[in-house]
């Protein structure tokens, strides 16, 4: 073992006192005090020794450093600060003053790896008991203490290093003798989803595994739960940030090229063959929609359903039939009406032998918008009725709670007709039965103020629309 | 659904926020309670993408109203959505505290029904870690745009930072890419938050002083975020932006956030991410601001484009451009021109005036207290004869200090490694 901070000190004095300078002082290691070059020295004499405060504090700071080579170092310093030199700490560019400095800074960043790097796995339920086993470059358990003991000190927990360790309790602390072998790893369950949390908060599209490795030097690797992942995670980057980018490349990919369609029933034999998203994989053609080439109200859905992408028809599954009866209910002249959907496409799931509804994407919204562009213009329809937040987002072209679109009177659609916002059918299906009564009665609500003939309709046409 | 696959989905929702740290804020460890928050803060681990893990950092939920389309989180995203309860976020961030992982926990989330229902949320999140499970580390609130004066002011009682995210640096910007969102909302939020501050914290303080609690109030500020390259402001005008909002707001730190290519996109978003070079550079400017006396309107921009150059930082093209002022005696020079020296930082200067009042440097002594010479060495002079002062005023300068590997990167290689931002 080599000196410590006391240790030294004890030696220093006695150097200062018999006017030993530095080059005749011998630090190599050894256990006693008789270190001096020259034996016949007097020991220690009660002489006093002024130095400044900061070289106290800095010959702390650096005592743990494993290599030995602050001692010499400091006592050098110290002679100097004794003679005649009693500002030299202030000239931080003097190679000695300069080393110490960097030594300080090596212990100093030791222990805040330290403090950063210590795992506790618990390794007692009740009362919870905490362990963890730390491998520091330099003799910083002291320093650890304070650090632990003043973050963790209402636990039980235990920090163990080869060369030695601590333990403490609410109550009292003590010091575990070493050298220390590592222990054998005990399962702790946090750690899987300290891993998961850990995989999920990495952005692939951003690779800095040089900056990762300065800050997170390799050697600390071992002892850290996480840094397994750390191989397959670069590994997998590149890979996944170019997938993200190739989706987004892909739906943004300008819509198939398509002839516009110059009649409606073009329009509907279009859309059964349409190819602009992902949707046609199912090889299911689209379900076109239904209703008099002029209507005064259109309705617009999510998507058809497994029933609708059976029949080609829209609005002939249970939501659908739930929609007429409660159109039956404000008796709407149902004749009159368009019937469509945002997107044309049944998106869905397999669950055994069920095709299970999914909400369609954004992206298939986009694709599937130009569709209903073209026919809202063809049929010209003075309110467009949106079930649904997928129908808001596609007949507005931006998103908006179905909440708020219903509270919103000043809503249209881009040729100014106007639009109103429910709730789709299938939500009161879906919905406890509470929630689907008053759901039911606000979605009457918003039906009849779309069909009632509006005498001052005309009026409230926003500026800019020609009349 | 399990704890694990909440935390996979809304760590991963909350990724893309680039504020991390847990720095800033001073909270002892009370009678009973666990942990303390203190000084710069610890990165307990590091990722591939070269970004510390100091805090938890997720959201609440991810379920929200707004169609942010920048954000992966937006209405119509096609994202898995899952929502924690505040009792779910107050357990695991004790339990990874307990660990070590982490110094604390930030806690942002989707806005759920209206923006104050979501406020009492993250709140209550907070005020259990507090009052429940007494943590004393470090907790940062985002503060939803829109939120009531009230809710946000209680905030500040529990957390040590809050943030209320700017988004963009240009009001229009953000009216075009997130409807619903508008900066005087935002900016109102702000300044509520340095109402607070200027309000309690001198009363909390006191309050601590006499001992009567440990408790500080938001003792780390305030912040903001704002995302760089999904618009196409130049950075001219969001260092004009982070000026405005440093000086008005009290803000501890503008975070600069290089637009991430999210799935399930918007077309009208770039599809690549702007160099992480760039976003760099915008931070050594910002930190330019903050420390070293510049102003936003000194800084050399490209005419053209207004932006940053990116084959140097700032403070070097601006030494470039102003080669009158140098050279400086290291001997002599005021601190602020000293700041002002390509490779000086505020430490240096600060060891440069107090070794030199012991004798006079010479370029190896600068060389011992680490100035980086290979940039100061042209624009200094020392006791001793520095040779590269005759370089400051001839064409070659710049080439020299572009070092060729840069310039050659740059012709060759400039489109890789500006994405993955390793010069």
């Amino acid at each position: 073992m080599g000196l410590d901070f006391e240790s030294w000190r004890k030696l220093a004095r006695e150097g200062l006192s018999a006017e030993t300078p530095p080059a005749r002082m011998a630090w190599e290691t050894s256990t006693e005090l008789q270190l001096f070059s020259d034996p016949t020295v007097l020991p220690a004499t009660d002489r006093e020794f002024r130095c400044p405060k900061e070289f106290l504090s800095l010959a702390k700071a650096v005592a743990p450093h494993r290599s030995g080579e602050q001692w010499p170092l400091l006592y050098a310093v110290l002679w100097d600060l004794t003679h005649g030199r009693p500002r030299l700490l202030e000239d931080v560019a003097d190679p000695r003053v300069h080393r110490l400095g960097i030594l300080d800074k090596q212990v100093r960043r030791d222990l805040h790896k330290m403090t950063a790097f210590v795992r506790f796995e618990r390794v007692g339920d009740d009362p919870e008991v905490f362990a963890a086993w730390y491998e520091p470059d330099h003799l910083i358990l002291d320093l650890a203490e304070t650090f632990f003991r003043k973050r963790f000190g209402s636990m039980n927990a235990a920090i163990l290093t080869p060369d030695g360790g601590l333990a403490w309790t609410p109550f009292e602390s003590r010091r575990v003798p070493g050298p220390l072998s590592k222990p054998s790893a005990t399962k702790d369950p946090f750690q899987d989803l300290w891993r998961s949390y850990f995989a999920s908060t990495f952005n692939p599209a951003r690779l800095k595994v040089r900056m990762m490795k300065r800050e997170m030097p390799v050697r600390f690797w071992k002892n850290l739960p996480e840094a397994e992942l750390i191989p397959s995670m670069i590994a997998g980057s590149s890979r996944r940030a170019r997938e993200m980018i190739e989706k987004s490349r892909e739906e943004a990919r300008p819509t198939t090229v398509r002839s516009r369609p110059k009649t409606l029933d073009e329009l509907r034999a279009g859309v059964r063959v349409c190819t602009a998203c992902d949707l046609c994989e199912s090889k299911r053609p689209g379900v076109p929609s239904r209703g008099p080439a002029r209507a005064r109200v259109a309705i617009v859905g999510e998507q058809p359903g497994d029933q609708e992408d059976r029949e080609g028809l829209p609005f002939v599954g249970p939501a659908g039939r739930l929609l007429m009866e409660l159109l039956a209910e404000i008796a709407a002249p149902t004749e009159n009406v368009y019937f469509t959907n945002a997107v044309k496409h049944f998106r869905f799931v397999e669950q055994g032998k069920m095709r299970v509804h999914r909400r369609p994407e954004a992206t298939h919204v986009r694709a599937c918008r130009m569709w209903l562009e073209d026919e809202l213009a063809m049929v010209a329809p003075e309110v467009v009725v949106c079930l649904g937040g997928t129908a808001i987002h596609s007949v507005l072209g931006y998103a908006l709670p179905v909440g708020e679109a219903r509270s919103r009177q000043d809503l249209r659609d881009e040729r100014g007709a106007r639009v109103i916002a429910t709730y789709h059918p299938a939500a009161l299906l879906r919905a406890m039965p509470e929630q689907a009564r008053a759901w039911r009665a606000d979605t009457l609500a918003d039906l009849r103020k779309a069909f009632e003939k509006r005498e001052q309709s005309k009026r409230e046409v926003p500026l800019g629309i020609n009349l | 659904m399990d704890i694990r696959t909440k935390l996979e989905i809304l760590a991963d929702a909350a990724k893309y926020d680039a504020s991390c740290s847990s720095s800033g804020s001073k909270r002892k460890r009370e009678q009973g309670g666990l942990g303390n928050a203190e000084g710069p803060g610890i990165c307990h681990s590091y990722t591939p993408d070269g970004r510390c893990i100091s805090l938890l950092k997720i959201l609440l939920t991810n379920y929200c109203i707004y169609d942010c389309s920048y954000c992966v989180n937006r209405l119509s995203s096609g994202v898995k959505r899952a929502r924690f309860t505040p009792s779910e976020v107050a357990r695991l961030t004790m339990d990874f505290y307990k660990r070590n992982y982490i110094e604390g926990l930030f806690l942002s989330s989707g806005v759920l029904s209206s923006p104050d229902a979501t406020m009492e949320e993250l709140i209550e999140a907070a005020r259990l870690l507090r009052e429940e499970h007494r943590f004393c580390g470090y907790i940062h609130l985002k503060a939803v745009a829109g939120a009531s004066k009230e809710l946000v002011e209680r905030a500040g009682l529990y957390a040590d930072r809050v943030s209320a995210n700017i988004e963009v640096p240009e009001a229009r910007d953000l009216g075009r890419l997130a409807p619903g969102k508008t900066h005087a909302q935002i900016e109102a939020t702000m300044q509520t938050v340095k109402t607070a501050l200027v309000e309690r914290q001198p009363e909390s303080r006191a309050l601590v002083a006499r001992s009567q609690t440990k408790r500080l109030y938001l003792p780390a500020g305030q912040t903001t975020q704002l995302i760089v390259g999904a618009t196409p402001s130049s950075d001219r005008s969001i260092l004009d932006k982070s000026s405005a909002l440093y000086a008005t707001y009290r803000l501890r730190r503008v975070y600069y956030s290089a637009f991430s290519p999210i799935p399930d996109a918007d077309p009208s978003l770039p599809l690549e991410s702007p160099s992480l070079v760039r976003e760099h550079r915008l931070y050594q400017a910002d930190w330019l601001l903050r420390f070293y006396g510049f102003r936003a309107s000194e800084f050399v921009t490209d005419a053209q484009t207004q932006n940053l150059p990116l084959e140097m930082d700032p403070k070097l093209a601006w030494a470039l451009a102003h080669r009158g002022a140098f050279p400086l005696d290291v001997n002599r020079a005021d601190k602020r021109a000293l700041l002002r020296v390509p490779g000086l930082g505020v430490r240096n200067v600060e060891r440069i005036l107090l070794a030199r009042r012991q004798r006079r440097l010479r370029l190896d002594d600068l060389a011992r207290l680490r100035v980086p010479l290979s940039k100061a060495r042209y624009f200094l002079q020392t006791a001793d004869w520095n040779p590269s002062l005759r370089q400051l005023d001839t064409k070659a300068l710049t080439d020299s200090l572009v070092s060729r590997k840069e310039r050659q990167l740059s012709l060759f290689e400039a489109p890789r490694l500006a994405l993955s931002g390793e010069l």
